[in-house]
């Protein structure tokens, strides 16, 4: 396990060795829009884990269909978030209050769901059980949240 | 790199994974190059929300099919 560890270390510097920025460190700001984008990736990468799982008849229709109810309302949250970010980090302030609550839905819908319960199965695409995709998805929406109030300079 | 920034980059890589999981190793793969961030903080912030909304608007699709599909 110990050198399993150390491989995935090895691997993950050897990969994200460029993780900072040619010149300076990374900004509140551009850690905000870089986790969003993080946000996305891994939102797709469950919705599509789950509909991969669905399409070999390990769950039903109607067992998927809340989770992926919930993957969609954080792509369209996170999109609307998108929306207000892209107009430039003073817009974004000053719909600070939009922006939060988007994040907070996002992580208590998640949280909603989780404790429903049903997620044990292990997604194709992370090798993980969805409860545990989902409750990254969950703690990213809240690192975010942390640094969007860094941006915010509270 | 010194070693302060190497462990900055070594703390930054665990943080995001035990906020993401192990689902995380394939998320910095495929942001590799976003994460080589150039000087110009606006060109980063305009890649980065480039990269989401391509992902979000990948999502919905692949989940409205899938609705069709299934009759839902």
């Amino acid at each position: 396990m110990k050198k399993l560890l150390v491989i995935l270390l090895i691997s993950l510097l050897a990969t994200a060795a460029c993780i900072h920025k040619q010149s300076g460190p990374v900004s509140a700001w551009e850690r905000v829009n870089v986790n969003m984008a993080a946000l996305a990736q891994i939102n797709n990468a469950v919705a599509k884990g789950v509909i991969a799982v669905q399409q070999t008849g390990t769950i039903t229709p109607q067992q998927a269909a809340p989770i992926l109810a919930y993957q969609e309302l954080v792509a369209k949250d996170h999109a609307a978030i998108e929306n207000v970010l892209s107009a430039g980090s003073t817009q974004a302030a000053s719909q600070s209050a939009q922006v939060q609550a988007l994040l907070n839905e996002i992580k208590n819908q998640g949280t909603a769901l989780i404790q429903s319960g049903g997620l044990g199965i292990k997604n194709p695409q992370s090798q993980q059980t969805f409860t545990q995709d989902l409750q990254g998805v969950i703690n990213l929406a809240g690192v975010i949240l942390a640094d969007f109030q860094l941006a915010e300079g509270k | 790199m010194n070693a302060q920034g190497m462990a900055t980059l070594i703390e930054e890589i665990l943080g995001a994974l035990s906020a993401v999981g192990p689902l995380g190793v394939e998320l910095y793969l495929k942001l590799e190059s976003l994460f080589n961030l150039s000087s110009d903080e606006q060109a980063n912030v305009a890649a980065a929300i480039k990269t989401g909304l391509a992902a979000d608007s990948d999502t919905i699709a692949a989940i409205e099919a899938w609705k069709q599909k299934v009759g839902l």
